[in-house]
Order: structure tokens, then C-alpha cells, then sequence
């Protein structure tokens, strides 16, 4: 289950080979409510999760939004892709929400092109190779024959940051140094050019690849004066003609991005990617009939989906132990490998269904052709039956001095297989039940609600039709004569003074975490967060201040059958549903205004500021543990071991690397053994930020100040800023209907709020038609 | 001088006089141990370095040698310390409350239920210690004046109510163990014909002269004593619940705690009381001072207080469902269901079921299950500490933090480890220490004794 599909609205299963078929089944019902022709009849094999219903909802809603709609899929087939095409065509989306004049320069490449490569080297028409930033030895599947063929070159040169497989097979090994100690520019989309200068001087003795090229060119500008030169292109129509060529170099130096016209860009830079005519993409009647001939109908055989995951990505970056902590967004399984099924499947079939400590995942071999894997098996509910999902971008070489060695897991590119030139990312498969167990770590073992109010979601239509009262109900607590009282009226404590002066706090919209974990890791690289590996993750110790939980739903839910008043079965509430819908919640500390851990501390080392952080004295805690008992969010983070010196976190901490120890935050402390520590809503940001406008000698400006996770946040979803400024869109996020705190009857008052979650579902689909 | 009802049970068996009072209680300290007590020792000894090498690991490399994590921040270490403070319960209250009461039984057991005392509230108060992830800082816990800022303690936090709570329960536990020591150092004293001895036990009985005036004072702070020591046997284990009581956690956040553990304390108190004293006095030939009837007494306060957990234990059961609160109502249906459903009915048997057997007169005279189940009862304490501390925060408000908690060896080792230390303490007390308060017993001797009660039922 992807990032997208766990964000869906509505979602429907199906296995990797029956996608065309549901392009089709689309196009028809959209065919059909707009009067054109259908094509064939395509239907699904084994429509266990209401697909084809669900298919005619979206044709409606589809049709409901035409011309601001799109229809979109990640099939590498030529022949699927045409039916979307066709299908946007229906919905007149070409011109609106598809914009072929400025087209992306993102995924390029072609394997078609790297098997003709291929093909020349072995027959010994290639006498020198030059490998930039690339593994193709890892990355191309084995059945392509790189690495026969590479036998073949005479010349081959490596320019790589790392060493890898690739590199190992070179005669030269050219070390390109970070990209972050050079030039460069790129062409993502359009006429935007984005321009990358050195943040850093080199710290190894290095050359990036394009000096090495013009060098050997016996061209003696450098990559800059070269990059200088090639971008000083006449003004176009958004400069100012006045402004001088340096100056505008300048511009684009500091922004980072320069607007140039697209033609100036594909002129000189990539003529050779003329865009695309919609004449050209968009199919006759002719070849949507030969296209939907050329679908075929999805089989009963077991199929495997080889996916990339959201940290590892293709690999690159496999060896940074940020990326293998950073939970998966939905199976939170962190630092493995593994193969992913739906839990019915595997019950099915005797595998381990539970994960936590001491529950070790059963094993699989998956035989893809001849090729075959062994992998432990994670279930994953929603996804489709019959399917085993892989990802690609483990087992990766770590090429060191004293030899070759594997990261984490299997190299799932080797076994992907080539049809017609081009590479599968699925493929029919069998699998075996190996007698073998295997530890799995990951970051949560519960995975449904329980039927608790804890991650507030209602319907489009409920949204619109009912008042808050409905969809996300003021919470009262019954007072000592049984008389249900807001929560303000049962008061145990004073209040901090909390209505002057600055309150910091945070609102996280529901609606729009995709569950990513760009947070996460962001909070790692800002306040120094220790990496602590597989081992204590499995032993529930996780330093990450912020979380995401991941919830599925699950059939037993009293909510979902309308009865909350009904007996519930919580051991079958424990279990999520067979395809669930899923929801994402960031938590990080909710800086109480009667925060329970503060009065708990012997020693004071947890306080409240006068700007409503709940702060932590490093120096003063003594490691009573007992702030992090009472914390009903449990976001307290205690320091078990010394992880900058200790022996355990040799190969994880960057602290104990002369190298590494570059990534530590020097504004924030590196905390010692045997102390608590917790989200500090980046307090050192928000003192700078302070100073910044102190030193203006103007009021803070709303937004100015950003805490690691709201400035990562791709879509937006985590906004920071004072409550008590007016004008704040945390202070008006905060009073929106849709503004909750989570577990709110405790009675801790958090100046975190979160924004109810509105999911247009498929009832919702089926009024609105 | 006082009489008893010749129908009360003799409390000193035998033909005794006040010099072969004496003779029993001095002859362990006179006297070459046995061959048992050098193996029970050696055992003893081997176990508590063996904890105190866990502990000194734990010190050394981190608070992660244990099986905590971030969902169950205290687990064997805090029930650890509830268990031993509750079992330092019954010495104070047999010394001090018994003898407001004017209970002359308690003569015979309150000296080694004293020390008992003493050695468990010392291993208790290892925990909150070594439980800290910088014991270097633990003075910080102390209301010290200081050069931080003037930095002083939180008063809101239970943990440092604790703090006094133990440290004053401890003190004066240990003022009135060794007043009571002092006019039994001086028998020892006299008696003592080695140098060595005889200068130690002259210093340890503060050239007590034996004279009516220093009786009188004795008796006097004696009575003073236990005036102090009573309340404290209350509060202690109040302000030690309130570390939960006063939380916002699902089954610690209770008002029936503090009477609830009080009770709990005094029945784990007595439980481990009946199993050392058992051992005791078959060791070192004592079976005429602590009698069958000074059992049948301990499992009576055993039965009494037992039912009041049980009582308590179903209340908070009752309580958590027809409150209505959702997070409540589940902590108690997961102790019992859960995945700690064992932890919960292993405390349900031992300290409900099986100590209801007391109420038949035969088991409560017969040594052999008394002992048996004294023993339940203090596995089922340990578990009723485990279940409150463990199953509470393992699975509270939100799912996706549940998770479990597996102990290490270094748990199990300092576990075992002060079980260790307080046998190697008990065993030494009970071969340099009077284990009765022999001058005291001897002020029932007429009374209470066997001989001379049959004398006056014959005139």
C-alpha cells in the first residue's frame, strides 16, 4: 500500500497486472455517462474489494468535475497509458489540468537506450564507459547483462561520490565529492532552472565531474565560468532589461531558481526533447481499440509488486541511518527488508500476522522466473490478495577498504524482469513457507483505534450538511453530581498566564498528512536526535521526538456500525479490516498548559515557560522517568545509554564519526546518558527568530518562525506560530470548527491542536451523483 | 502482677526461668554456627554480589541495560520497591501498634520483624537510587540549599513526598529497633567473655546499667516511640500509592490507593514475617518462644488483611466499569484479559483464594502451610505491584504507544540480588544480634509463661 493509496478517499485493490484492466473499466463508465463508445469489456478476476463499484463512482464524480479532473496511473505500458489518455480526453482535461507546452524533465530515462548500450558493449563497440552518479551494476536487473558486457569495455571510468558495485568493477575511480560541495544546475520543469552552489568547502580532495570532463576536454575554464557562460542567455520578458546580466546571475545564484523561456531552455539545453504535440499523446479510436486488444485480462496466479519505499528510495542513500529508522508511513517497520502481504493471506498460509519484540515474523521465498528471494513477510492489511509486495533499493553494496559487503536486505533489482526492452515492476510469482523466523523492529504494534476518538475523522458529507456539534463534538466531563460540564468549569489548577505575552503552539491539519515522515527525519537533523537501531527500536526506545501514528480502521469498530453503545470486542477491534481505510497523526509533545509530567518532577526539570513550552532542564533532570509515566501522549524520550560514546551505537551515532559529527546542530545541546528529553517546539528557532525581529526592531511576522517539521512538512499540514498574535493562522486554525486537542478530557490543555479529518467517501461519491 | 486467663494459649512454652531465657536467645551469638547457616549463607552472599555486580553494570553503562522502554518507563525496579517497603510494613507495626495495643504476643517476633524492617526499607530505597538515570544527581531530591540558582525541589511531586515519606520511616524504624536492642546488648555484654565481643557489645549497648531509672526511661521512649511510628506505618504506604494515585494514567489514577496499599503492605509485611520466622526459630531452636500460637495470630492479621485487598481489588474492578470512562474501564478488562492476564490471576490467587484458607483453625495452626502460604502470598504482592505498574502503562490512551516490557538479566539479577542482601543482613543479624527481645519477653514470663500458668490453674 502506497503513500497515495493510503491517502485515497476511496481506494480499491486490485493486483499489479489488472491495472490496464481498471483503466478500461474507467474509461467505459466514463465512456458510457458521456455517451461515446466503450471498448471491449474489461472485468476484474477477483473484485474482493468492490473495485468495479467503486470505479463507476469516481466515472460519476469524474464527469461531476470535467475539465478539473485528471486520471492518472504509474503503468509503464504504453498501451494502459493511451487509455488514461483517452480517458482525460473524454473529461477534457488537455489544456486545463494537463499542460503539455511545459513539460517536466523528470524520469528520462530509458531502458531501451541502456540495452542498446549494452548490446554495443558486448560486441565490442564501446572502448570506454563513463559511469556518473550511477549503479547500474546494482540497479539494472541481472538479466540485462551489464556486468558481462562491462567485461568487455576497456575504459572504464567511475565518477561516484561513494564507492559502490559499479565502481568496484572500474579502472578509475573518479571521487566526486557531495552535492553539496559543488555546481550544478537542473531542468525540472518548464523554463525553471534551478542552480546549485557549494554550501561548503571540499573536505576530502575532490572534483566534481564536470570540471574533470572540461579538464579532459583540454578546456581550462572551470564547471563555473562554464555554467556562468551558458546561462547568460538575453532577458526574457519578466526581466528587467535594465538589469545586467551579472547581476541577474546573481538573482538566480541566491534565489536558486532563474525563469528562463522554455525555448531559450530546450534551445540550448534540451533540444533534443521537443514537447510532446497533443495530437500525439492523445489516442484515435483506432489505437484505443488496439490498446484495449492489447491489455490482457488479469490472472488468479500469485503476482509480486516491486515498489520503491519512502526513505530507502531507489538506495542511494541506503547506508544513512536516518533514512533506515524513518519508519515506513504503513507498516512502521524500521532497518529491514521484507516482503509484504495481506494478513487474511498469510494467516492463510500459517505466517505470523502480529509484530512486536518478541513476535518474529515468519519467512517466504519468492520465486520470481528463475530468480528467487528470501524474505520475512510483514502483513500489510489493503493489500490486494494474491499480491506479495517487494521493495526495491535494498541490498545494496557497501564498498570499503576491506571489501564488499551488503546493506540491509536483498537487491530486488536483479530479479526485476524485461519485457520488450522494457523493465516490469511486477510480475507473476509463487512463493514457498520457509521454517525460519526472523526479527522484525518496528515502531508500532497496535494498529487500530481501539474505537477511541484519538485521530477525529468524518465524511464530506457530514462535514457539509451538519454542524460541528456532529462531526467533532465540544467534550464534557460529567462533575461530582453527574452533570456533564466543559472541560474549562472543572478546574483543578490555576493557569499559567498564558494569554500574555507570546504562546507558541501548533496546529496539524489531518487532511493534509500524507503520513511521509520528511518530519521525522527533519527533527532528527535539527535537534541532534540519536539514531538508536534495530536492536532498541525493537525494545520499544525510539529517540524521535515526533511520531506518526498510523491507524487502520477495523471491522469491530462500534463507530463504524453507528452503535457506540454496543458491547465491544476489543480483541477484535485489535484487528484492522481485511482492507482498511487509513489515517496519519503526527504527535509530538502537546505542550500542556497543565502538563502532568511538570508536577510529577522531583527536581523542576520539567517546566512551563512563560510562552506556554512545556521546556526541559537537561542539566537539572535526574532521570526519574516519571515525567514520561504520566505523559498521556507518551512522547518523553529518555536516554538509556550514551549514545555518543556508547559501544552499541559504534556504526549508528553520528556523534562518534570526526565526519558524521558534522550533521550535529550546533545550536541545540547533545544530551547525556540517563536524561529525559522531548519535543522542544525547536525553542532555539524560535529564540532566533525573536532575536531576528529584535534586532529589525519589529514584531515577530506570523510564519517567520518555523519549526523543523512545519518548514519540512511537503504539504503543509504542521503550521507554528504565537496563538496570542491576532492575526496568526495558528491562532484561526485554532478556533476553526474542525480544531481539536487529542485525548482533550484528560484535561492537560495542549497548544497543539489538529484539524479533524474530512474524508470524501464513497457514500459521499454516491449523493453527490 | 498481672494474670491470664488460664484458657489463653500459653505464650512461652516449657519449663523456663528467666536465666534459660537468656540461655536460648544468647546461645546463636555465643555459640559456632551450624553447618546450614555457613551454606545458606555462602548462598546468600554469592547472590547479592552477583546483584551487585547487575547494579554497578546498570551505574556504569545506562539505564538501557534494563528491559524499560518508552511505553513502560518503570517496571521491576519500581515494583521492586514497592514490594520491599511494603514488606518493611509489619515490623514497625508490630512493635508500635501491637504494643499501644498492649498485644503481648508481639514480644517474641518484634525484634526480627523489626530488623526485617530495617534490611527491606534499605533495599527499598536502593530502587529509587539506582531506578534514576544519574544517581550521581540523586542528593538533588534533597531540599539542600545550594549554589544552582537557589534551585529547589518540586513539593508537587509525589516522588519527593516519597523521599520523606521513607527516609523519616527509615530513621525512625531504626531508633526503635536499636532502643529496643540496648538493654540485650548489655545481657550479651555481661555475658561476653572474649575481649573483642565484650568491647563491641559494651559500645552497642551504651553502658546501659540495667538500674530502675533507666528502665523507667526506656519504657517511656519506648511508648513515645511507638506513638511516632504508628501514624508513620499509615503514611508511609499512602504517600508511596500516591506516586499513582495522584497520575493521570488508567489504573493508577485511584482514590482507593492509599488504603489499599496500607493493607496490602501490613498483609505482605506479615507474609514475610511467617516465612522467616518459620525458618528462624526451627534454626536456632526457638520453638518455645515463637509458639503455633504466634502463627495462628500472624494468619489471622494474614486473612484479615488479605480480604481487604481482595475487597479493594474488586472494587477498583467494579469502579472502572460503571464509571463509563472509556480509557479506565479497558485498563482493568486488559489486566485481567490482556496480555499480562497471567500477572493478574497469579495475583488473584495468591493474594485472594489462597489465603482464605486460613480461616480453618488446622491450617492456620500448622507451620508447614503456613509457611507454604505465606510464600504465595509474597509472590502474589510482587505481582499485585507488577500488575498496577506494568499493565497500566503498557496499554493507555493511545494504541499506537502499547507495547510490552521484557525484563533483562540485569533485572532478574537485581531482583534477586537484594532477596540476596537482605538474607546476608537477616543471617548476620541473627548471629550477632538477640533475634528476641529476651529482657522483654521475661516480663511475660509469669504471666504468659506455660509453667506458671499450669502453677496457677493448680492454686
Amino acid at each position: 500500500m502506497s503513500t497515495t493509496g493510503s491517502n485515497a478517499d476511496v481506494r480499491g485493490a486490485i493486483k499489479p497486472s489488472e491495472q490496464g484492466v481498471v483503466a478500461l473499466m474507467l474509461h467505459n463508465e466514463v465512456a458510457k455517462l458521456s455517451g461515446s463508445a466503450s471498448v471491449g469489456s474489461p472485468s476484474l478476476v477477483n473484485d474482493d474489494n468492490n473495485v468495479a463499484y467503486k470505479v463507476s463512482q469516481a466515472a460519476k464524480d469524474l464527469l461531476n468535475s470535467k475539465g478539473k479532473s485528471i486520471v492518472v496511473c504509474g503503468s509503464n505500458d504504453p498501451n494502459v497509458q493511451h487509455v488514461v489518455n483517452a480517458t482525460n480526453q473524454m473529461l477534457s482535461n488537455y489544456g486545463s489540468t494537463i499542460d503539455t507546452t511545459n513539460a517536466t524533465h523528470l524520469r528520462k530515462g530509458s531502458e531501451v537506450s541502456v540495452a542498446e548500450l549494452i548490446s554495443r558493449m558486448n560486441s565490442g563497440q564501446v572502448s570506454a564507459l563513463l559511469v556518473i552518479d550511477a549503479d547500474p551494476l546494482y540497479s539494472l536487473p541481472a538479466s540485462m547483462g551489464f556486468e558481462a558486457a562491462a567485461g568487455k569495455v576497456k575504459t572504464k571510468i567511475a565518477f561516484a561520490e561513494k564507492p559502490n558495485s559499479t565502481t568496484a568493477i572500474c579502472n578509475y575511480i573518479c571521487p566526486t565529492g557531495h552535492y553539496l560541495e559543488n555546481w550544478n544546475d537542473a531542468n525540472p520543469v518548464g523554463g525553471e532552472v534551478s542552480f546549485a552552489q557549494p554550501v561548503i568547502n571540499k573536505i576530502y580532495n575532490t572534483r566534481q565531474w564536470q570540471d574533470s570532463l572540461l579538464n579532459w576536454m583540454g578546456n581550462d575554464q572551470s564547471y563555473y565560468d562554464y555554467l556562468h557562460k551558458a546561462w547568460n542567455l538575453p532577458a526574457t520578458a519578466q526581466d528587467d532589461p535594465s538589469v545586467v546580466f551579472a547581476s541577474r546571475w546573481n538573482t538566480y545564484i541566491h534565489d536558486g531558481v532563474g525563469m528562463m523561456t522554455t525555448a531559450a531552455v530546450v534551445d540550448d539545453v534540451v533540444a533534443s526533447e521537443t514537447p510532446e504535440a497533443e495530437s500525439e499523446v492523445v489516442p484515435t479510436n483506432a489505437s484505443i481499440e488496439q490498446a484495449a486488444a492489447a491489455i490482457g485480462a488479469g490472472s488468479s496466479d500469485w503476482e509480486v509488486d516491486f515498489y520503491l519505499k519512502t526513505a530507502i528510495g531507489a538506495g542511494n542513500d541506503a547506508g544513512n541511518p536516518w533514512l533506515q529508522e524513518l519508519p515506513d508511513p504503513v507498516t512502521k517497520v524500521v532497518w529491514d527488508h521484507y516482503a509484504t502481504m495481506n494478513p487474511a493471506d498469510m494467516k492463510e498460509a500459517g505466517l505470523n500476522t502480529m509484530m512486536g519484540e518478541q513476535q518474529r515474523a515468519g519467512m517466504i521465498r519468492v520465486n520470481v522466473g528463475d530468480n528467487s528471494m528470501e524474505l520475512p513477510v510483514v502483513a500489510l492489511p489493503g493489500q490486494k490478495r494474491g499480491t506479495v509486495g517487494v521493495a526495491l533499493g535494498y541490498g545494496k553494496a557497501k564498498v570499503t577498504e576491506e571489501g564488499v559487503e551488503r546493506l540491509i536486505g536483498k537487491n530486488a533489482f536483479a530479479v526485476l524482469p524485461v519485457s520488450n526492452g522494457v523493465i516490469q515492476y511486477s510480475a507473476s510469482c509463487t512463493y514457498d513457507k520457509l521454517e525460519m523466523r526472523y526479527n522484525i523492529a518496528s515502531t508500532q504494534s497496535t494498529d487500530t483505534m481501539m474505537g477511541r476518538k484519538i485521530l477525529n475523522e468524518t465524511t464530506l458529507s457530514d462535514f457539509e450538511s451538519n454542524g460541528k456539534d456532529h462531526w467533532n463534538p465540544e467534550i464534557t466531563v460529567a462533575d461530582a453530581y453527574g452533570k456533564q460540564q466543559a472541560l474549562d468549569k472543572l478546574d483543578l489548577w490555576n493557569d499559567h498566564a498564558i494569554d500574555l505575552g507570546h504562546r507558541w503552539g501548533l496546529s496539524i491539519d489531518l487532511n493534509t498528512c500524507i503520513g511521509c515522515g520528511a518530519c521525522v527525519t527533519a527533527c532528527h537533523s535539527e535537534n541532534n536526535v540519536p539514531v538508536v537501531g534495530k536492536d532498541e527500536v525493537n525494545r520499544m526506545r525510539t529517540m524521535s521526538w515526533i511520531r506518526i501514528d498510523r491507524y487502520y480502521s477495523s471491522d469491530a469498530d462500534p463507530e463504524l456500525h453507528g452503535d457506540i453503545n454496543q458491547d465491544k470486542d476489543y480483541d477484535a477491534m485489535e484487528v484492522p479490516s481485511e482492507y482498511p481505510e487509513i489515517g496519519f497523526m503526527p504527535v509530538m509533545c502537546q505542550h500542556c498548559n497543565h502538563a502532568p509530567c511538570e508536577t510529577v518532577c522531583p527536581v523542576a526539570a520539567t517546566t512551563h515557560s512563560d510562552e506556554g513550552f512545556n521546556q526541559m532542564t537537561y542539566n537539572r533532570c535526574i532521570g526519574t522517568r516519571y515525567c514520561a509515566n504520566n505523559c498521556p501522549y507518551k512522547v518523553r524520550r529518555f536516554n538509556w545509554f550514551n549514545y555518543v560514546a556508547d559501544r552499541k551505537f559504534t556504526n549508528l551515532n553520528p556523534a562518534q564519526d570526526d565526519l558524521s559529527r558534522m550533521v550535529l546542530n550546533p545550536d541545540v545541546v547533545v544530551r547525556s546518558r540517563g536524561v529525559m528529553e522531548k519535543c522542544s517546539l525547536c525553542v532555539q528557532r524560535v529564540q532566533a527568530g525573536k532575536l531576528d525581529a529584535k534586532k529589525a526592531g519589529e514584531p515577530i511576522k506570523d510564519g517567520s518562525i518555523q519549526t523543523a517539521c512545519s518548514a519540512s512538512c511537503p504539504t503543509n499540514a504542521i503550521t507554528f506560530g504565537d496563538i496570542n498574535d491576532t492575526g496568526s493562522k495558528v491562532r484561526s486554525d485554532a478556533k476553526n470548527d474542525r480544531a481539536y486537542h487529542l485525548l482533550e478530557e484528560v484535561g492537560v490543555k495542549p497548544n497543539v491542536w489538529y484539524q479533524t479529518k474530512v474524508r470524501n467517501s464513497i457514500e459521499t461519491a454516491d449523493q453527490t451523483a | 502482677m498481672q494474670k491470664e486467663s488460664a484458657i489463653r494459649e500459653p505464650l512461652i512454652l516449657g519449663d523456663k526461668t528467666y536465666h534459660q531465657i537468656t540461655e536460648d536467645v544468647c546461645a546463636p551469638v555465643e555459640g559456632k554456627a551450624n553447618k546450614y547457616w555457613y551454606i545458606v549463607f555462602s548462598i546468600a552472599v554469592i547472590v547479592a554480589l552477583w546483584g551487585v555486580g547487575c547494579i554497578l553494570y546498570t551505574i556504569g553503562r545506562g539505564i538501557g541495560t534494563w528491559g524499560l522502554n518508552t511505553t513502560v518507563d518503570w517496571a521491576w525496579d519500581i515494583t521492586n520497591f514497592v514490594w520491599w517497603v511494603g514488606i518493611g510494613h509489619a515490623g514497625t507495626l508490630i512493635s508500635a501498634v501491637l504494643l499501644l495495643f498492649r498485644q503481648k504476643w508481639r514480644m517474641a517476633i518484634n525484634r526480627s520483624a523489626e530488623a526485617m524492617t530495617i534490611f527491606a526499607v534499605m533495599m527499598a530505597a536502593l530502587f529509587p537510587g539506582i531506578h534514576m538515570g544519574r544517581i550521581w544527581m540523586a542528593y538533588w531530591v534533597f531540599p539542600l540549599p545550594n549554589q544552582f540558582g537557589s534551585l529547589w525541589v518540586n513539593f508537587n511531586s509525589p516522588l519527593l513526598w516519597d523521599v520523606f515519606a521513607i527516609s523519616t520511616y527509615f530513621s525512625v524504624s531504626l531508633v526503635f529497633w536499636y532502643i529496643g536492642l540496648i538493654p540485650d546488648f548489655a545481657t550479651i555484654r555481661d555475658r561476653a567473655v572474649k575481649p573483642v565481643s565484650k568491647m563491641a557489645y559494651s559500645v552497642l549497648s551504651f553502658g546501659w546499667t540495667g538500674n530502675a531509672k533507666a528502665w523507667i526511661r526506656f519504657e517511656e521512649v519506648s511508648l513515645v516511640l511507638a506513638g511516632l511510628a504508628t501514624p508513620l506505618v499509615f503514611s508511609v504506604h499512602s504517600i508511596v500509592s500516591m506516586d499513582f494515585a495522584t497520575s493521570v494514567i488508567p489504573g493508577w489514577h485511584t482514590t482507593i490507593f492509599p488504603p489499599y496499599f496500607v493493607a496490602g503492605a501490613i498483609f505482605s509485611g506479615f507474609a514475610m514475617v511467617q516465612t522467616l520466622l518459620l525458618i528462624t526459630r526451627k534454626v536456632l531452636n526457638l520453638e518455645s518462644y515463637i509458639t503455633v500460637k504466634h502463627g495462628e495470630y500472624m494468619n489471622i492479621v494474614i486473612v484479615i488483611t488479605g480480604s481487604i485487598v481482595g475487597v479493594a481489588y474488586l472494587s477498583e474492578l467494579f469502579i472502572s466499569w460503571y464509571s463509563g470512562v472509556e480509557y479506565e474501564g479497558y485498563a482493568f478488562l486488559n489486566r485481567a484479559t490482556g496480555p499480562y492476564w497471567w500477572a493478574y490471576w497469579s495475583m488473584m490467587t495468591c493474594n485472594v483464594i489462597t489465603p482464605q484458607l486460613f480461616w480453618f483453625k488446622k491450617v492456620r495452626r500448622s507451620l508447614m502451610a503456613s509457611f507454604i502460604l505465606s510464600i504465595f502470598v509474597n509472590i502474589g504482592m510482587w505481582f499485585e505491584r507488577f500488575v498496577i505498574i506494568v499493565t497500566s502503562l503498557h496499554r493507555d490512551f493511545l494504541p499506537s504507544n502499547w507495547g510490552m516490557f521484557h525484563p533483562t538479566f540485569v533485572d532478574i539479577g537485581i531482583f534477586l540480588g537484594t532477596i540476596g542482601i537482605f538474607f546476608t543482613l537477616f543471617l548476620l543479624f541473627s548471629r550477632f544480634f538477640p533475634v528476641l527481645a529476651l529482657n522483654e519477653l521475661k516480663s511475660i514470663l509469669k504471666s504468659s509463661g506455660d509453667n506458671y500458668k499450669k502453677q496457677h490453674h493448680n492454686e
